[in-house]
């Protein structure tokens, strides 16, 4: 984007390249971040699928025995501590059941490669919404990005390059203003992105603090961890479903 | 253990909704005890995040996060010995500070508390323990500490200010947000640094005074004109030091205007973590464009200029003679001496976590 300095330069034309590579730079720190989020998202998002496939499920359906037995132990006995443990048996029973519940289906999905990393950190750097001032084209951004995060989520690169020549043939791709006018968009957009920078850090270091993405790796470093885990919770289900036999309750 | 609520976008969805089922997972996982016949320590699972040089700078401690596995903190010696000695925490720590000279660390974990480690014989053992108010609702971003020891303070995730007086006393918090003036970001960026005379500093969007004992009350606040909140912060005598981005800015706190110098000159690119040495005479910035790091004196003279590898630059601590260490994600940890070029002071990578294990060499 930026030229080669000459003896004939104005000063204000040597300070917006300056400025101009500033910018470019940045972008490429905020596109990276971008990405890095992306990617992790997609991450989570095939894993929350397995995980309630082999897992979720499990948790629920004990859940719901647990609730069964409390209901149980409630109307044996009448007394309000037992009605208190039916409550709350009964509300994680309904917790758990809502959450397996928005979990999606799993789907084939292979981690993004090194082009599809490209094709997206390029995608941020020029449709985020988050860059554009302008109401209407910050509006037409967010449609584009959301398709772009889609497209990446899918592994569908046609389908990205195809948003990103669709953007820059727009005619709001095409800007042409005086040095200064040019000089300080760049400033006030260097200032933008630095904070929208520190914002996506901040969201990036809270998804990789999730309890998924705990769980995510846990699972990836031993992957023998889910199948232990579906185990115990098997264990857990035949106890439970013993004991809702020996005290006659029907299932 | 928990993790943070308030994650913006279709990945923080996915986070809010499996969160319950997630931890019960790992609270299970916890119960059945971790497969110790698994490899123990890949790359992704000791990231560090977090770093601190001792005030006589011989001491380095790094806090790990990554795994709910690989936590708790490394004390790292830096005689030449490269002892190690290990301390783990119930969660992960967020960040990590020395308590006053020697080697007392303070360190903020994932589920809102502060805990203080202290070199026991081979280990880091624990010794005071404090909770924040919000506990795992609101995870700590940061913690400081006094030089005197008496006072620690924690920012957590949604821009509250806690004051504890340490290890024991009334604790106070405050809320950053009734002092926004951009109005739109709910998590501001912004730096905090106890001050030797009682005082602890807030620099957002505003400078903020805070009567550090007591009730926390509020003494003085002043605008400020960043743009992102700044990264680093640091008393200097009467003025305040904050870096913003390429720029260091001094407040002097008894009157005047702000003074700004730019650090980084031309297409100095991309700016990501920096680190003002405990005394203000040297700054430290990971360009992140150029992969290195850039040390400074204040007036914008560069002293030396590091290799900063391909992982991204997670935490850094610099102390007053140039002493730089560096933590990376992908579990390197690296000293450079500041008046050695050829190689660093110390490198070395993360092993895995071992309970109880004693200083080892290497």
């Amino acid at each position: 984007m930026a030229g080669q300095d000459t003896a004939a330069d104005a000063p204000e034309d040597r300070e917006l390249r300056d400025k101009e590579r500033e910018l470019d730079a940045l972008e490429d720190d905020f596109a990276g971040v971008r990405e890095r989020i992306a990617t992790l998202t997609a991450l989570l998002a095939h894993f929350e699928a397995r995980y309630h496939v082999e897992v979720g499920v499990l948790f629920s359906e004990l859940d719901g025995l647990e609730a069964r037995l409390a209901r149980q132990a409630y109307e044996a006995s009448a007394r309000e501590e037992h009605a208190a443990a039916w409550r709350e048996a009964e509300e994680r029973a309904r917790e758990s059941a809502e959450a397996g519940g928005e979990a999606p289906a799993p789907d084939a999905w292979e981690p993004p490669k090194p082009e599809g990393k490209a094709l997206f950190r390029e995608a941020a750097k020029r449709l985020h919404p988050d860059l554009h001032e302008d109401a209407e084209t910050k509006q037409r951004a967010t449609v584009a990005m959301a398709a772009a995060n889609e497209a990446y989520r899918l592994g569908d690169l046609d389908e990205l390059r195809r948003i990103l020549r669709g953007w820059d043939q727009s005619p709001e791709a095409v800007a042409g203003d005086d040095t200064a006018a040019r000089l300080v968009r760049v400033i006030r957009h260097i200032a933008q992105l630095r904070e929208r920078i520190a914002e996506a850090r901040v969201e990036l270091e809270a998804l990789e603090a999730s309890e998924l993405n705990q769980m995510r790796e846990r699972a990836e470093a031993d992957p023998e961890l889910l199948a232990r885990l579906r185990a115990d919770l098997e264990a857990g289900l035949d106890a439970a479903q013993q004991r809702l036999a020996g005290t006659g309750a029907r299932r | 253990m928990s993790g943070r609520g308030l994650v913006p976008g279709p990945g923080g969805e996915i986070t809010r909704r499996s969160r319950g089922l997630a931890a019960r997972g790992l609270d299970l996982a916890e119960r059945l005890g971790d497969d110790r016949s698994q490899p123990a320590a890949l790359p992704h699972e000791s990231a560090f995040r977090a770093a601190a040089l001792s005030a006589d700078g011989r001491w380095l401690a790094a806090a790990r996060s990554g795994s709910s596995r690989a936590r708790g903190v490394l004390l790292v010696a830096l005689d030449g010995s490269e002892a190690v000695a290990e301390g783990l925490t119930d969660a992960w720590v967020r960040s990590v500070r020395f308590l006053g000279a020697g080697t007392e660390i303070v360190a903020a974990t994932q589920d809102g508390e502060v805990v203080q480690l202290r070199l026991d014989g081979e280990r880091l053992g624990e010794v005071a323990r404090r909770r924040c108010p919000s506990g795992a609702a609101d995870p700590p971003r940061a913690v400081s500490a006094a030089p005197d020891g008496g006072f620690v303070a924690v920012l957590l995730s949604t821009a509250t200010v806690v004051g504890l007086p340490w290890p024991d006393g009334p604790s106070w918090t405050f809320d950053l947000g009734e002092e926004r003036t951009n109005g739109s970001n709910p998590r501001l960026a912004c730096a905090f640094e106890p001050a030797p005379v009682g005082k602890l500093a807030v620099v957002g969007d505003r400078v903020l005074m805070f009567d550090r004992t007591g009730s926390g009350g509020r003494l003085a606040s002043l605008p400020t004109d960043f743009a992102a909140g700044p990264t680093a912060l640091c008393w200097s005598g009467s003025e305040l030091l904050a870096v913003e981005g390429s720029e260091l800015v001094r407040f002097p706190l008894l009157g005047g205007r702000p003074e700004t110098r730019t650090l980084v000159a031309g297409d100095g690119g991309g700016i990501g973590r920096a680190a003002i040495s405990p005394s203000g005479t040297i700054v430290a910035l990971d360009l992140t464009t150029r992969a290195a790091i850039e040390v400074y004196d204040p007036s914008g003279r560069l002293l030396a200029r590091r290799p900063a590898g391909a992982r991204g630059v997670e935490a850094l601590a610099v102390g007053d003679d140039g002493l730089l260490a560096v933590a990376q994600g992908d579990g390197w940890l690296t000293v450079w001496a500041p008046h050695r070029v050829d190689e660093p002071l110390l490198r070395m990578r993360d092993r895995a976590p071992t309970p109880g294990s004693a200083i080892a060499s290497g």
